[in-house]
């Protein structure tokens, strides 16, 4: 299995990335090569069911699994002419990934293989080759650009609440927090969950993080602060507890957190009290504050515009689905939240439905303007912990399997 | 809802009173819980979960609130609780648990030595309940209370006041009005995590209802003294034998289990093992068990799963579906989804999102430890579908893998009273044995009770007072089991009692009490058991019982009359004491007298069934050295041992056994308490037994109180016992009691000999006394005529009207008693109307 070195984006070639097999994936490519985050037009709809077909036979051919599950279902891909049609395309829960490996291209083509923590415990992982992840980082690229957060000239201090890489890492949010971290050039980079070496692992450094948010402040130099929202929570707090007086960072500075609460869900504040308090703490304007979700399985950047309202980008689609049903709702209503996208080429997660509740709104329902769909996520799409009995299971599957 | 020493708090939450709970909390267990007072609350309530249709509605909207259960499921709920809350129930549970004789009085546990133990209650007692039963927050607080604690119980507003109702209405219940101090219910969330703190900072026992995160979250902030019982979140599985998959009815129970309560109880099933390494046959099963459970399923109401479980089951199941699409895994699922069958080649036990979500694997016999001991802090029962010829060896498995409980399929919910709850007690866990040496103090006393004054029963005096005759009726009622006993034969109609065997060793118990109060010593006493057989209570099997509790040397001996080879074996096997009715023991020693006055072997006799008056103990004691002269026990068979003489009791006078008899005396025409001592009807209540309870029984004794201070220190009533109510010889003005006849005979002529009253309720009284009787009619009639004559104008002349007739015991006109051959002290010749 090849490693890709992790590349920062302004080392990778952007223009001349191309798909496995571009006269079978013409139309994915030409998907992914727009350069407009957040557009929307029947034409863009043609195009994005038309790379979808292709990305169904696709892997139709190349993963005799995926073929099973086609075959299986009543879904035809000639028949699905909206976007709305292809909610039928059986769909796979992000799940499934954790614990099954389906791949659509040849082992030593898998460039990355990479797994996720997971909120529950669980790992999951996936496999990318070379046009799926640099697609992937390329449509991140784009959304920051259209952000206007690509400051190549500019030194930038950064506070990661990561963690900390060690030789052999595969953690998928590091590996995104590496790459976020080459949109301004790094001055220092400082880890706050640390690797503390052998027995001990990670370990969460809140004093550190303190004490480096404290400097970063007296340097004013833009600081961007990313990770995982739980502990940089606990670190304002921490600030709090000590009685330290709130600082001011630089004006360009920028906060750009995702993932869950990590296992802390008993913690959980909510998001807009959450900006308002690093706001007050750092004194920040509400438009650097943002975060993202996304998953290891899916992989398509959803980042909260102006607004803080998730938005889909052209290169995906977004369902809200019935938890018994599975059949997408009407715009509002609380269920699965599900995405298609045809540009994962390594492995079928065409269609793929996630373990959060969320609802879907039309593009004008939001005050940005921007003219696609957005998601609010509302909790998990399962059962919270302590339950009942059987909520012994995330622990029990550690010790199962 | 939130209470407050047992009442709804409406002003504050109860976070804003915690300052108050600890002061509060020292003073209630200053008064501790009396458990008959608990026992009669939890009587009233269980009758109410019945009856009180207002109590019942308002617990059904609350149920139907939480939405957890359907309403038949609530009411077979309603009903387990009313039937757990019997006294029966709770005492059987609680002699399950602690043993027969568990109280917060030091109890010796082994007569011969001076070491006492007692159960005392933790203290505060918080219990953090979980969503996931309706009832369990109610049943752990039940056993607080049980236990002796004060209890906090944490619920959450899910719970919509379900067990803070049921809690206040036990409070309503109590007449004594000394449980509600005991009972405090708060919805306090955990996340207002500073005041959980400081509640817990008040507990000296926390049990937690919940996952492993829960207990965690406990402990980290539990003070050390505290004891922490969790209740873990537990998993539950099936088990077919090979031998067993055709068994249908067997499958169709377990079917029943899986679907029952949507699998919410910790016991529900989660996996169905199948016996197999062969995946054809795991598949096969899966179509049998699938068409079963289909048939149970749809025969069973079902709740919809709220939506995020809805959401699990989704995930699980579609997770599942796909992954089978490449592997031996099957999903088998309801038409209208209401069930599924998840097919897992993997052995590892796995945790169902539940509401009819079963997961269906293989276990060969031989790798049951292997595969689930690594789960073991999570498993608890194992249901099995196989021949009853496996279950010893499958149980045995299963119990080294870590289960708890083995149950046949259909019964895996099913438990029983005392029955130990993740390996342990309960009431254990929620209490402290605590121990007390008393060096050589004490030696003999066996409970402590004995030196404390108990409150009485609450509401006895709602009660009527009943006599024998009720008592035959109450009490005849169909026994299965235990002893059916003749009681006496003193009145014309024999009278039965029922003993559950419980209350039978209960009772010999305190007898034994008695007997180490009385005197006798279990370390070096040699105790020939003379009573004779046949009956119960004064008889040869309760005074086995009571030598074998006591652990003393015996030698049973029983009643008969080869007076001589009894005195060779007192002699010879240096027998010290003897127990046995004053009749046997009066012949022993007369027709020995030479022998015996010569060797001196009896230090100590304990007498029962009858009495021996003064003159008859002297002789004994000077002729014959005894040293000790008491009354065994002073008992019935209606209800059991009542008295016990103590070294400070003079002739007659005995201790009530308090901890489980409770005594009146009431006037002898009227029921209303003598004063001070005057002599009165002896009414008792019995506490603690096990079967029907009577309340203030006359049994037919008259009485007086002895208010002298305690010489031993005892605080237990202290009585003396003056004979019986049908000995009293009806004059024309008042009467006059064979007892002090007797006593005045012997003392005044020491005729010890048989004496016997007929009279015919007019007036006309025959005495009748044995050819030996040492003076003639118009002596024993100047001898009473000076005992009674001064104080009771008119009595000389009745005096001196009686006729006396000098009769052997031979002679017809004696009355014995028709099942005891006991002497009547007073018959009535007066005609039957």
């Amino acid at each position: 299995m090849n490693q890709t070195t992790v590349a920062t984006h302004d080392q990778v070639d952007w223009e001349n990335l191309r798909v496995p097999d571009l006269e079978r994936l013409d139309k994915v490519q030409e998907l992914c090569d727009l350069t407009t985050p957040y557009a929307a037009s029947p034409e863009l709809d043609t195009l994005f069911i038309e790379a979808m077909v292709q990305a169904v036979a696709w892997h139709r051919e190349k993963c005799p699994a995926y073929h099973t599950l086609l075959k299986q279902s009543d879904f035809r891909e000639d028949q699905a002419k909206t976007v709305a049609a292809w909610s039928e395309l059986p769909t796979v829960p992000a799940n499934f990934f954790k614990r099954n490996v389906w791949l659509s291209i040849p082992e030593d083509e898998v460039s990355v293989h990479l797994t996720s923590s997971g909120t529950t415990g669980q790992k999951s992982q996936i496999f990318f080759d070379e046009w799926s992840i640099r697609s992937a980082q390329r449509m991140i690229t784009r959304i920051f650009e259209f952000r206007g957060w690509l400051h190549p000239d500019q030194p930038t201090n950064y506070l990661l609440f990561n963690y900390e890489p060690r030789p052999e890492q595969r953690i998928g949010t590091s590996y995104t927090a590496n790459f976020l971290c080459s949109f301004a050039p790094a001055k220092e980079t400082f880890y706050a969950l640390r690797w503390a070496g052998g027995s001990e692992g990670h370990r969460f450094d809140a004093f550190g993080a303190v004490e480096r948010l404290q400097r970063y402040a007296e340097e004013q130099e833009p600081v961007r602060i990313m990770g995982i929202p739980a502990f940089f929570y606990f670190t304002l707090q921490q600030m709090a507890d000590l009685g330290l007086p709130p600082l001011k960072l630089h004006p360009d500075s920028l906060v750009f957190t995702a993932g869950g609460w990590k296992g802390h869900t008993g913690k959980a504040i909510g998001r807009r009290e959450f900006h308002d308090l690093i706001a007050d703490r750092l004194g920040l304007a509400s438009d650097r504050i943002t975060d993202g979700y996304g998953s290891t399985e899916h992989s398509i950047p959803y980042i909260a515009d102006k607004y803080q309202e998730m938005r889909v980008p052209i290169w995906s689609r977004a369902f809200v689905r019935d938890y018994r049903t599975l059949k997408p709702l009407p715009y509002g209503e609380v269920g699965f939240l599900s995405f298609i996208t045809p540009y994962i080429t390594s492995v079928p997660a065409l269609s793929v439905t996630m373990g959060d509740a969320a609802s879907l709104h039309a593009p004008e329902e939001a005050g940005d303007g921007l003219p696609t769909e957005f998601f609010r996520i509302q909790g998990r799409a399962g059962v919270s912990k302590n339950r009942s009995c059987a909520v012994a299971a995330a622990e029990l599957l550690q010790k199962g399997h | 809802m939130e209470l407050w020493q047992g009442r709804p708090l409406t002003a504050e939450p109860l976070w804003a009173k915690l300052d108050e709970l600890e002061n509060e909390v020292g003073q209630t267990l200053g008064r501790p819980l009396e458990w008959e007072n608990l026992l009669s609350a939890c009587d009233a309530l269980s009758r109410r979960l019945g009856e009180d249709s207002e109590l019942r509605d308002d617990l059904r909207q609350r149920a139907v609130e939480v939405g957890t259960v359907t309403e038949d499921t609530l009411l077979a709920k309603l009903q387990l609780l009313a039937d757990f809350l019997r006294p029966g129930s709770l005492r059987q549970k609680r002699s399950r648990e602690l043993g027969e004789t568990a109280s917060r009085f030091p109890r010796r546990f082994d007569y011969r030595e001076n070491f006492f133990e007692a159960y005392q209650p933790l203290g505060l007692l918080v219990h953090i309940a979980s969503g996931n039963s309706l009832t369990v927050g109610f049943l752990s607080v039940i056993e607080g209370l049980m236990a002796g604690n004060v209890n906090v119980l944490k619920t959450s507003r899910n719970d919509h006041g379900f067990t803070a109702r049921l809690l206040s209405a036990l409070a309503e219940s109590d007449p004594s009005e000394s449980i509600a101090p005991y009972l405090y219910c708060t919805e306090l969330p955990s996340s207002q995590q500073a005041d959980m703190e400081k509640l817990m900072g008040c507990a000296d026992g926390i049990a937690v209802w919940g996952g492993e995160s829960a207990v965690a979250a406990v402990r980290q902030v539990a003070p050390s003294r505290a004891r922490i019982i969790p209740w873990g979140h537990k998993i539950s599985f099936a088990f077919v034998a090979a031998e067993s998959t055709g068994n249908e009815a067997e499958l169709e129970a377990l079917a029943a289990d899986c679907v029952w309560n949507e699998q919410q109880a910790c016991s529900s099933p989660q996996v169905v093992y199948l016996e197999t390494d062969r995946i054809e046959d795991l598949h096969r099963f899966a179509e049998q068990f699938a068409t079963i459970l289909n048939r149970v399923s749809n025969a069973t109401p079902i709740i919809e799963p709220p939506p995020e479980v809805a959401a699990e089951i989704t995930t699980v199941t579609e997770v599942h579906r796909i992954e089978a699409l490449e592997s031996d895994r099957r999903v088998l699922e309801g038409e209208d989804r209401s069930w599924r069958l998840l097919v897992e080649p993997l052995s590892p036990l796995q945790a169902s999102p539940l509401y009819r979500t079963v997961w269906l694997k293989p276990l060969s016999g031989a790798r049951i430890v292997e595969t689930l001991r690594p789960m073991r802090e999570y498993l608890q029962t194992v249901g099995l579908v196989a021949s009853p010829a496996r279950y010893p060896e499958l149980s045995q498995q299963f119990f080294v893998a870590g289960l708890q409980r083995v149950r046949p399929a259909g019964s895996m919910a099913r438990g029983y009273l005392g029955e130990p709850h993740d390996g342990v007690y309960a009431l254990a866990r929620y209490s402290r044995r605590v121990s007390v040496d008393t060096g050589q103090a004490l030696s003999d006393t066996t409970d402590f009770s004995q030196y404390l004054r108990l409150p009485p029963p609450a509401s006895l005096a709602s009660y009527p007072v009943t006599n024998r005759d009720d008592f035959s009726r109450l009490n005849m009622k169909e026994a299965d089991r235990g002893l059916l006993v003749r009681s006496g034969g003193s009145s014309s109609e024999p009278v039965y009692s029922v003993f559950e065997y419980e209350d039978y060793r209960h009772t010999m118990l305190h007898a034994a009490d008695g007997l180490l109060a009385a005197g006798l010593d279990p370390r070096t006493d040699r105790c020939m058991n003379m009573f004779a057989s046949g009956k119960l209570y004064g008889g040869f099997l309760s005074f086995f019982t009571i030598l074998e509790d006591l652990q003393v040397l015996q030698f049973p001996e029983g009643q008969h009359e080869d007076y001589e080879a009894i005195a060779s074996r007192l002699e010879s096997l240096r027998v010290n004491t003897l127990l046995g009715m004053p009749a046997s023991l009066l012949k022993l020693f007369s027709s020995q007298e030479e022998r015996l006055s010569r060797s001196r072997p009896v230090q100590k006799i304990f007498y029962g069934g009858d009495h021996l008056n003064p003159a008859q103990m002297a002789w004994l004691k000077e002729r014959f050295g005894v040293e000790v002269i008491r009354s065994a026990a002073y008992g019935s068979n209606e209800l059991g041992p009542m008295g016990y003489q103590s070294w400070d009791c003079g002739p007659g006078e005995h201790y009530l056994h308090q901890e489980v008899m409770h005594l009146e005396i009431l006037e002898i025409e009227e029921d209303r308490p003598v004063s001070g001592e005057s002599i009165g009807r002896l009414v008792f209540s019995p506490i603690g037994h096990r079967g029907e309870t009577i309340r203030r029984y006359d049994i037919g004794d008259l009485g007086r109180w002895v208010t002298r201070p305690s010489e031993s220190g005892r605080a237990a009533p202290r009585f003396q016992l003056l004979g019986k109510k049908s000995d009293l010889i009806p004059l024309h003005q008042g009467s006059l009691h064979y007892f002090d006849l007797n006593r005045v005979l012997a003392e005044r002529l020491s005729y010890h000999g048989e004496l016997q009253i007929h009279h015919d309720g007019q007036g006309d009284v025959t005495v009748l006394v044995r050819p030996d009787f040492p003076a003639d009619p118009a002596r024993a009639t100047e001898i009473l005529t000076e005992e009674f004559a001064s104080q009771r104008p008119g009595l000389q002349e009745e005096l001196a009207g009686w006729t006396w007739k000098a009769l052997p015991t031979s002679d017809r006109s004696w009355v014995w008693s028709e099942t005891g051959g006991k002497l009547i002290h007073v018959s009535s010749t007066a005609p039957v109307r």
